[in-house]
């Protein structure tokens, strides 16, 4: 009995220990082959102030740890600056409870990915503690104020531009569908229903396409079918079947797109919420249990989940995912960066608009539609081959640029497009 | 074949102690073949201790032993079990959710299985023979063993013990919860064993039982073996000065004939429980010893808990004080100066983690009140030292937990508990179950005292000379009812008892 | 007889190992205090040298005490459950509702001293009706709780909606710093006196630690258990302002989760949730102040968020681990 006491003391012990040796020495090494790589980067970093800027984020996944290689091994040995990342926060109380550690460990600036919901409460918390704050989401009803009320640490929103990500399904569905064939659809409206602006965009953007393709009329407004609370038929006079399916993340969801999917109606998928990596399963189940194709179109972010969708074909001899829209995570962190950057360096006139008020970014989001312009960008926004490059972060920055407004920066984020990196990156 | 008087098992040198207190203290003891060794000595002498030990239940802290020649430090029970050390523990031994088979092969399932699954047919009937062989046929090995009684579960851990057919047996204690019938079965067993060349330790607090039925008597006193003696040397005043550590005078019990008051202090009119009790009379006068006897099934514990609110009464009710006050739960009954010790010491009467001092004060919170509400933490001090102090209750400090004492000294503390809240009235349920003579003299002392005060008891025993040694009036039941009505001024005849028992 | 060696009896008191020492200083009175409370010490000042003298703050450690508070609050408020030997983890659900309660009369009347009312209220009537389905209904705590936790997550999700419902922050702000301090000292210092200085404590731990032998005493049990849920409603309805007060804003997932936290804190604190004779007020409060300082040490040292996690756990495994108390034998095998 003794023996095995001793013995899980002593390895009690050797875990802590070991795991603490390997936090510093994961740290430490980290930071040796970074400057390794970046010698000359370094070099130039010297005449910058060094400062340090929390991230909160909302979920650990391939994003964020995309997102954390990116600022940590790019852009901290060049701007002097040390990142702090935040567990997944899941409600307001542990996101304030991460600024307030944040500011305890001496940072200077707040990267808030977990909630466009409450601008106020974390404007003032960073205000409390002297530190600038911006954050992953646009101009709504619910932070006008905060836009209005001239926070001088506030420094605005970012997000994905939603009427050209609208457009982008929109004009996908217009030029590869066949009118005179008739398809029936699902249409998962994801968040549209909670207000999400993004998700209302693409859900009404794909309605209207089908709309135009058959030339038909709904019996219910656009905006009645895409806010629904609850699955509801669109029912129209050219007798398509289309299904609007809310939610997303929540459980039950799939289980409701897979049952409808098994009726065998539909052969169209249309997802406005990121979740092309869920239902894979749920459409070749029915693909083969019916001998039905069913084209799957949503969006998602680069990476594996994507190149596995592009790369798997159905017994058609089709891809699993039809099309994606995609987004760069380093040009999103870029813009993000940029703005408390320039906030910290003095340039915060870049961050504002005209009329004084904080500015929201907005970046666009490409289309995908094939497993070859996937391999295509393969490597792409991984090191080495960033997407927001030094060059494009300092043109975003007031420093190196004279009189720079939120405008330009704006117009600066645009010029970043498909074919803009694929002549720079080969 | 091993001779008889061939050394079995050597203890050397072994030391116990839980924390500072010392349980063995450098124990040496040899035990042999075809022998019924007997142990006796006060609680916490450490006969307990040292069995257990070489049973593998716990480990020395120093020491040695050998076992058949070889070193022997088993780690746990099983172990022993399979090299042929059986024990049969003072405590409850059995598991009350699962089979009487179950229970008898415990830990050793898998000698059953018939691929990944039990065989349970072949189990039921080892079972069943296992049983056999002590000579009990009325359980069934594939009832859940929580059907049967105490006295039934002791015996299915005595089946449990001899079906591993084992070289050495210990019976620790046991025989405090077994009937006539049970104690018989257990005595045949133990000399059977004998008489086949294997060795038995035998501890028991009855003296008299122990010089029937060991061929040889080791003495222990604080963890210190005292003596051995031989059979032709068994004297009782001797042992027990020799357990003691002094000369006992005379004889414990009260030997005065006083009477007691006319008041009645309780009275249980025409109560009918769920259970034993059918429209049952009694009353309780003041300064009164009632002693309750009869067999273990009588009704008379169930009439120990009806009195104090305990077990549902359908009809009739429970009066104290001339009908001042109605006893419905035991909430009432405490409040209206009652007290109760339940028969189950460690599972009913006593907050095992908790410390000496928080079980005895358990009676005191309105007491020691200081200021409106609050208790006053010196009154507490004082009421729980009192009790300390007074019973001499043998621990390093009131905070220490209750767990950590003797039987003994534990049931010193249920006592304090109620003599602190100096109830008038108090229901005794086998105040003295496995608790030594040491102890018991006190007890009976305390007893008495509180009758000489005015306070009124209830005793009831399973034990007759303890009635007969205390009691001003003695009930006897059968089947829920009394039988026989006997005072002490009459003197009380054992033969007429008995009678009215069966 | 004469084989039989003669044991000399030897008076010396046998070495004591480290585990015997150990074991004589668990049972040692102030232990449950001071020992949770020395680890939490020893922890603070491990990060106070490591963050080269950043930790032992003024600052810092006002924001680890405010971090603290609700899961502190709540923490206090259970241990009365947790003392009697039942466990409720709904309570982190009663607090959501009772807060979603609150800020709903604040939305109709503006008025926050109504809110405040309102919280409070809902909170103990929340935990009452916990108590009455266990102590009337005799269902055990922990199969109440499960029930009680999904179905008042389910009318919070209902009553809030997508949009977190919202309070006027600027008056949260004012409110929050002395009418927190004030709230929380009050109920704390009320708690300690109720629970160590009065029978309320003492009958609870005795039912927790043997309910049989408690009835046998004359206590009883429904009652006590009551009086229990009735001072940890109260605690919850604080817990719930002070949540209100902190964000603002009360979202779906409010207080989901919680139920862990506070269990989690008690036993960092040193004390069982599975109540007894060792039971405290305090410990609970001790625990959620070891968390945060946990949290926000390891933040401060810069471990990386994937790692804070794991060096998390293996802490709380060691602190829980040299509270815990463990018997040396079996339990009815105490004797010697």
């Amino acid at each position: 009995m003794k023996a095995k006491r001793w013995v899980s003391y002593i390895l009690t012990a050797a875990m802590s220990v070991s795991l603490a040796a390997c936090s510093s020495s994961g740290e430490a090494s980290d930071s040796g082959s970074t400057t390794a790589q970046t010698g000359e980067a370094v070099s130039s970093s010297e005449n910058h102030e060094t400062f340090k800027i929390a991230v909160l984020e909302l979920q650990l996944n391939d994003e964020s740890t995309n997102r954390a290689e990116y600022f940590n091994d790019y852009i901290g040995p060049k701007y002097n600056c040390e990142f702090m990342f935040s567990e997944a926060c899941d409600d307001l109380d542990s996101a304030m409870t991460f600024i307030e550690n944040a500011a305890s460990s001496g940072c200077d600036a707040v990267i808030n990915y977990y909630s466009g919901g409450n601008t106020e409460q974390l404007v003032q918390l960073c205000q409390e503690y002297g530190m600038y704050y911006v954050e992953n989401a646009g101009r709504s009803d619910t932070n006008d104020a905060c836009y209005q009320a001239g926070y001088d640490n506030f420094g605005g929103g970012f997000q994905a531009d939603q009427v050209d990500t609208g457009r982008l399904f929109r004009e996908y569905l217009l030029e590869t569908m066949d009118p005179s064939k008739e398809h029936n659809f699902i249409i998962a409206t994801g968040g549209a229903y909670q207000g999400n602006v993004l998700q209302t965009e693409i859900s009404t953007n794909m309605l209207e396409a089908i709309q135009e393709l058959y030339g038909l009329t709904y019996e219910s407004t656009l905006e009645e079918l895409v806010t629904s609370a609850s699955p509801i038929e669109a029912v129209n006079d050219k007798g398509i079947a289309i299904y609007c399916y809310p939610g997303g993340s929540a459980s039950g969801w799939l289980e409701g797109i897979s049952a409808a999917l098994q009726t065998g109606k539909y052969d169209y998928l249309l997802l406005a919420p990121q979740a092309l990596g869920n239902v894979g399963t749920a459409v070749s189940e029915v693909e083969e249990a019916l001998d039905k194709d069913i084209t799957v179109i949503g969006f998602g972010a680069l990476g594996d989940a994507l190149n596995n969708a592009f790369n798997t074909t159905d017994k058609f001899g089709n891809t699993t995912v039809s099309m994606s829209t995609i987004k760069f995570t380093s040009l999103v962190s870029a813009m993000a960066f940029s703005k408390v950057y320039n906030m910290l360096t003095g340039y915060s006139e870049v961050t504002k608009a005209d009329n004084g008020e904080p500015a929201v970014l907005t970046f666009r989001m490409e289309a995908v539609t094939s497993a070859d312009q996937l391999a295509e960008m393969s490597g792409w926004d991984t090191d080495g081959k960033w997407v927001a490059d030094y060059d494009v972060v300092d043109s975003f920055l007031g420093m190196y640029n004279e009189g720079l407004t939120a405008e330009q920066v704006q117009e600066r984020i645009n010029a970043v497009t498909y074919e803009s990196i694929k002549e720079r990156l080969e | 074949m091993s001779a008889k008087g061939e050394v079995l098992v050597e203890v050397r040198d072994m030391c116990k102690n839980f924390g500072v207190t010392v349980a063995l203290n450098h124990v040496s003891m040899l035990i042999k073949r075809g022998e019924v060794r007997g142990l006796i000595g006060e609680n916490g002498s450490g006969k307990s201790t040292v069995t257990t030990i070489i049973a593998g239940i716990q480990q020395a802290s120093s020491g040695d032993m050998i076992y058949r020649g070889k070193p022997w430090k088993p780690q746990t029970s099983l172990e022993a079990a399979r090299e042929g050390i059986g024990i049969i523990v003072q405590e409850m031994g059995t598991i009350p959710s699962i089979t009487v088979a179950e229970n008898i092969f415990l830990g050793d399932y898998s000698r059953f299985l018939n691929g990944p699954l039990i065989n349970r047919r072949k189990m039921n009937a080892e079972a069943a023979a296992a049983l056999e062989k002590i000579g009990v046929t009325d359980i069934d090995p594939s009832d859940i063993t929580a059907k049967y009684n105490m006295e039934q579960r002791k015996l299915i851990e005595i089946a449990k013990v001899m079906a591993h057919d084992p070289e050495m047996f210990i019976v620790d204690e046991t025989t405090t919860a077994l009937s006539e019938k049970g104690r018989e079965i257990l005595y045949h067993l133990m000399h059977q064993a004998a008489a086949d060349n294997k060795a038995v330790v035998f501890i028991s607090h009855d003296l008299e039982e122990i010089m029937e039925h060991s061929d040889t008597l080791t003495v222990l006193r604080d963890g210190n073996i005292i003596d051995n003696i031989d059979k032709k040397d068994f004297e009782p005043n001797m042992i027990k000065q020799k357990m003691i550590g002094r000369e006992i005078t005379g004889n414990y019990y009260r030997v005065d004939t006083d009477g007691y008051g006319d008041e009645v202090v309780l009275k249980a009119d025409c109560i009918t429980t769920m259970q034993d009790l059918l429209c049952f009379n009694l009353e309780l006068h003041k300064g009164e010893i009632l002693g309750i006897g009869g067999l273990s099934e009588c009704g008379m514990h169930t009439l120990g808990r009806a009195l104090y609110g305990l077990e549902d009464i359908v009809d009739g009710k429970v009066e104290l004080y001339g009908g001042k006050v109605t006893v419905t739960t035991p909430e009432s009954a405490f409040k209206n100066g009652m007290g109760y010790v339940s028969k189950n010491r460690d599972t009913e009467s006593l907050v095992m983690n908790a410390p000496i001092g928080a079980n005895i004060s358990s009676t005191g919170y309105k007491k020691n009140r200081g200021w409106g509400i609050f208790i006053s933490d010196k009154k507490e001090r004082r009421y729980e030292q009192l009790q300390v102090d007074s019973l001499a209750i043998k621990c390093t400090n009131v905070f220490q937990p209750v767990r950590a004492l003797s039987g003994g000294n534990k049931q010193k503390v249920v006592f304090g508990k109620w003599l602190a809240a100096d109830s008038d009235i108090l229901i005794l349920d086998c105040p003295t179950r496995g608790v030594d003579i040491g102890v018991k003299a006190s007890m009976y002392q305390l007893i008495y005292d509180m009758k000489k005060k005015g306070k009124s008891i209830i005793l009831i025993s399973e034990e007759l000379p303890e009635l007969c040694g205390m009691s001003d009036r003695l009930l006897i039941m059968k089947d829920g009812e009394v039988t026989g009505e006997f005072f002490r001024s009459d003197g009380f005849d054992n033969n007429q008892l008995i009678d009215c028992m069966i | 007889m004469e084989q039989i060696s003669q044991q000399a009896i030897v008076k010396d008191i046998p070495r004591l190992g480290l585990m015997d020492r150990i074991d004589i200083m668990k049972n040692k009175r102030g232990f449950p205090l001071v020992f949770p409370l020395s680890m939490l010490a020893l922890l603070a000042v491990i990060f106070h040298i490591l963050t080269g003298g950043e930790f032992l703050t003024l600052n810092v450690l006002k924001g680890v005490f405010n971090q603290s508070l609700i899961v502190g609050t709540m923490a206090i408020a259970v241990s009365f459950i947790y003392t009697t030997g039942n466990i409720d983890f709904s309570v982190g659900n009663v607090m959501g509702l009772a807060a979603v309660f609150g800020v709903m009369a604040y939305q109709v009347t503006e008025n926050m001293a109504i809110m405040i009312l309102v919280t409070f209220l809902s909170g103990m009537a929340l935990m009452m009706c916990n108590c009455a389905l266990g102590v009337i209904f005799h269902i055990k705590s922990a199969r109440v709780a499960v029930v009680a936790m999904s179905v008042y997550s389910a009318f919070t999700v209902f009553l809030v909606g997508a949009e977190p419902l919202k309070v006027d922050y600027k008056i949260c702000k004012v409110l929050e710093g002395n009418f927190r301090y004030i709230a929380f000292i009050l109920y704390f210092a009320g708690c300690i006196l109720m629970y160590h200085k009065t029978a309320i404590g003492r009958k609870l731990r005795f039912i927790g630690g043997n309910a049989v032998c408690a009835k046998q005493t004359g206590i009883n049990e429904n009652e006590s258990i009551v009086t229990a849920f009735i001072f940890a409603g109260i605690g919850v309805g604080l817990a719930g302002v002070l949540q209100i007060l902190r964000t603002g804003s009360i979202a779906q997932g409010v207080g989901t989760g919680m139920g862990m936290d506070v269990m989690l804190a008690t036993v960092l604190g040193g004390m069982s949730i599975f109540g007894g004779a060792k039971s405290n007020a305090y410990a609970g409060f001790i625990g959620a102040v070891t968390v945060t300082v946990l949290n926000r040490g390891l933040l401060m040292l810069g471990v990386s968020s994937t790692l804070i996690q794991g060096a998390r756990a293996i802490i709380f495994l060691l602190l829980v681990f040299m509270n815990s108390e463990r018997q040396s034998t079996l339990p009815s095998r105490q004797q010697f």
